[in-house]
């Protein structure tokens, strides 16, 4: 038995909350209190245990349909022009396969295409929500960088659907979200139900849309969405697809317009920094004496991670990542500020590459005496919000591989020493706060945020057979601010930030199970990790929105560790504490049983209130993801208070932008 | 160049970088000059240089902090310490080159450089970013976001 083994079976032999039990069991188990009322006429007395004799009632087991797996196991089918011919759909869904599409999350609805996509031989996951599901196609995105699609049904589907489209946009993903519109022949006679017109409700939140009109050329307008999806910043493409579109017959290619290769409909071209830019930037750094790197999501998406370092350790110069992926630089490497914020503020330049949201000067940890140099892929973004001494337009890989190789090697002691004494106070301030929390915990017998933040991150580092494998995200108020602290990356893709830019409370536990899925599959940074469980420490105000899809979890065999901080409150209740008539509507009903309605959709339930039972269910939740892929769900009891600074100091604040929780920019 | 004239000169630069979203000069003469800066969390801070006093004082740099309050003192115990000889040089205000102090007036902290050497390019520059760091370091290093919130007006959802 390895040594995590023996840490999963001690954990449960000391006596925790419950028993480790195979997945069988603990199904059995958990169907038992929701079945058994059912079967007793579901009435509202059935539902307390003490009425009905659970032993006498026969109870089917949540299972998996056998079509479910038959369906998952079918080879792909593309379409073609012989015999009855190509749809449009598949006309579509033959572009997306060119296109390397990585996956397809939706709820039926758009039935031509989502049919058609699958059939082709895209991945492709169907869910219980679609805004859930558009946020575990982004989840995907972001633990990769490539390309993902998302679909909803015409109308109800896709507004659902919206937070998360605009989730994806302030992040920037290349999100492909696909819906259709009905017929073009029932426009504005409200021809039965869910017709709309989707384009407008997108405006502000996508980088290009398209309702399909003229079905000839929907190989056309495919190429319009990858372009847009793989040029310059990424950004979601809608394109709906009205039935005319969608269900069109194609038996020959001339009847198609633009019908030829992705080669020809888009360049790979890439600007590459010009050769003065590049001497001026290197004088810049050789004249600074204590140089910073904002890697940017430019950096991730354009896979610059590996010249990033070189190009940091070759110049000793610090660099902190930003935006809704971390991992870029390894939060351990004495070159990375992410956990020392008081380095920040003695950076004398600043290069921001691939900072695709730009923070406005005192938004960002900096000193007001710091130059600036910028590099963007798009000129037109130059100087917004930050004025800039220097300005380079370039490929962020490109500009660090031109940089790697012109920059001169230079060693900065006094700025090395003074990053890791930033790190060290930062991290001995982390750890007193971690110390606070667990005297609160154990005098009020509730889990405050930093014990199941640092717990968390300590499991992962110790409980596990490779800490690299784990890939780690959440978000919430008070848990999103306490867990950004104490969560580490250590490799590009490793963790991801839900709640980046847009601040969406909800989308983390799908969006988690997203990233799941790219790890299962191994795709792009996720590639050597496949099988790996993911981590999602999130709220109890995030997790009603997304709960359902332990079900779609379930399914497909994606195994997450869901952490639930219950602290029975939207996070921000504080902002009711002097008004005495509001606070009721920041309020949910006390010790609400999470842990129990995730075994009633077929995972593993675990319900903790002191550090010791948080560490023998994370063991045991490890344990069943690890190997059964059987997800799990942690409700940790806590109290609202403390996240009011009044009632358990210090309560929440906000993480320095850039560094480890930060969500913005 | 006037001192009055050197110092306004020396925040137009800020303003010029996008560190103030606001900057004007307001009467200026008889060796004291008047600065209006709108700056962190969207607040109009008052600059005033005194050439016979050698300071620069800003009238309130942090509203609603009773001279009694916790707060206050931790403000107070922050300022000493960028003036500790342990932090390095680009960090420090330099106490033989400047000296610094507050007041408290109904809860607005005003704070006063006194510039000791004449070098009014390291005492202007030290302010600016003393002021910043009061916002990026000392109220994010204490239990004061309820605090910024209700002080500031702030949505809670965009604290900045």
């Amino acid at each position: 038995m390895n040594k995590p083994e023996q840490q999963a079976e001690q954990a449960v032999e000391g006596g925790a909350a419950t028993s480790s039990r195979s997945r069988r069991d603990f199904l059995r188990h958990s169907v038992a209190g929701v079945g058994a009322a059912v079967a007793a006429g579901a009435s509202t007395r059935a539902f307390t245990a003490d009425q009905v004799n659970v032993a006498d009632v026969t109870i089917p087991s949540i299972r998996i349909p056998a079509d479910f797996t038959t369906s998952l196991e079918e080879a792909p089918v593309p379409g073609k022009f012989e015999g009855r011919g190509m749809s449009g759909a598949e006309v579509f869904a033959q572009v997306c396969v060119k296109e390397e599409l990585a996956a397809l999350f939706c709820c039926p609805g758009n039935y031509t295409v989502i049919n058609a996509l699958a059939a082709a031989g895209i991945p492709a996951y169907g869910g219980r929500m679609e805004g859930s599901m558009c946020a575990m196609a982004d989840g995907f995105s972001r633990a990769t960088g490539e390309v993902t699609a998302t679909s909803g049904t015409e109308g109800p589907g896709f507004t659902n659907m919206i937070m998360n489209i605009a989730a994806a946009n302030a992040a920037r993903t290349p999100l492909l979200v696909l819906a259709s519109n009905m017929m073009l022949a029932g426009d504005d006679r409200e021809a039965f139900i869910q017709t709309g017109y989707q384009q407008p409700l997108t405006t502000g939140i996508k980088k290009y849309g398209k309702r399909l009109i003229d079905p000839s050329r929907v190989h056309e307008y495919g190429g319009y969405a990858f372009r847009e999806l793989k040029s310059g910043i990424p950004g979601p493409v809608h394109l709906d697809f009205p039935a005319e579109v969608a269900r069109a017959r194609f038996k020959s290619p001339e009847e198609l317009k633009d019908y030829y290769d992705k080669s020809q409909y888009r360049s790979t071209s890439r600007p590459y920094p010009g050769p003065t830019e590049i001497v001026q930037v290197v004088k810049m750094i050789d004249k600074a004496q204590r140089p910073l790197i904002v890697a940017g999501q430019g950096v991730f998406q354009r896979k610059g991670w590996d010249a990033l370092v070189k190009v940091a350790e070759k110049g000793d110069i610090a660099v902190a990542t930003s935006g809704p992926t971390r991992g870029a630089i390894s939060d351990d490497h004495r070159l990375c500020v992410m956990a020392a914020p008081d380095a920040l503020l003695s950076a004398d330049l600043v290069i921001f590459i691939g900072q695709y949201c730009m923070p406005s000067p005192g938004e960002y940890r900096l000193s007001p005496d710091i130059r600036t140099i910028r590099v963007h892929p798009e000129q037109n973004d130059l100087g917004r919000n930050w004025p800039l001494d220097l300005g380079v337009v370039s490929d962020e890989a490109l500009f660090l591989e031109a940089l790697q190789d012109a920059i001169r090697g230079k060693k900065r002691p006094a700025w090395v020493d003074e990053i890791a004494k930033a790190k060290q106070a930062y991290q001995a301030h982390i750890d007193d706060t971690y110390r606070l929390g667990l005297e609160y915990s154990r005098k009020t017998n509730h889990l405050h945020p930093a014990v199941i933040a640092h717990e968390t991150q300590h499991f992962i580092d110790n409980g596990t057979e490779d800490r690299l494998a784990v890939v780690s995200g959440g978000g919430g108020w008070t848990i999103g601010l306490f867990s950004g602290r104490y969560m580490r990356a250590r490799r590009p893709g490793q963790m991801i930030v839900p709640a980046y830019q847009y601040g969406a409370i909800g989308p983390d536990m799908s969006m988690m199970m997203g990233s799941c899925a790219a790890v299962q599959r191994g795709v792009g940074p996720q590639k050597g990790y496949e099988g790996a469980p993911t981590i999602c420490v999130t709220s109890d105000a995030g997790v009603a929105y997304s709960m359902f899809e332990l079900d779609t979890a379930a399914k497909y065999g994606l195994p997450t560790i869901t952490i639930v901080y219950n602290n029975n409150a939207w996070g921000v209740w504080t902002n009711a504490a002097r008004s005495a008539r509001s606070l009721q509507m920041y309020l949910f009903q006390e010790n609400l049983r999470y842990d129990q309605m995730a075994r009633g959709l077929g995972a593993n339930g675990e319900y903790v209130r002191s550090v010791e039972e948080f560490r023998a269910a994370l063991a045991r939740a490890w344990k069943l993801a690890r190997d059964e892929k059987v997800s799990s769900l942690i409700n940790c009891q806590a109290l609202k208070e403390f996240t009011s600074p009044r009632d358990y100091p210090p309560g929440v604040s906000l993480n320095a932008e850039p560094g480890v929780g930060a969500v913005a920019h | 160049m006037g001192a009055a004239e050197q110092v306004g000169d020396l925040l137009e630069y800020y303003a010029g970088r996008g560190i103030f979203s606001g900057f004007s000069r307001q009467q200026q003469g008889a060796g004291r000059a008047r600065f209006l800066l709108r700056w962190h969390r969207d607040q109009l801070f008052e600059w005033v240089w005194s050439e016979a006093r050698q300071t620069l004082r800003i009238s309130c740099v942090l509203p609603a902090v009773p001279a009694d309050s916790a707060m206050y003192r931790s403000l107070k115990a922050w300022l000493a310490a960028r003036q500790d000889e342990a932090l390095p040089a680009h960090r420090r205000c330099d106490r033989s080159k400047v000296a610094l102090k507050t007041y408290n007036r109904g809860g607005d902290v005003a704070l006063t450089l006194h510039v000791l050497d004449g070098d009014l390019d390291y005492a202007v520059k030290k302010l600016v970013n003393l002021v910043n760091e009061i916002y990026q370091d000392f109220l994010s290093s204490g239990p004061y976001f309820d605090w910024m919130v209700e002080t500031f007006e702030l949505d809670p959802d965009n604290p900045y």
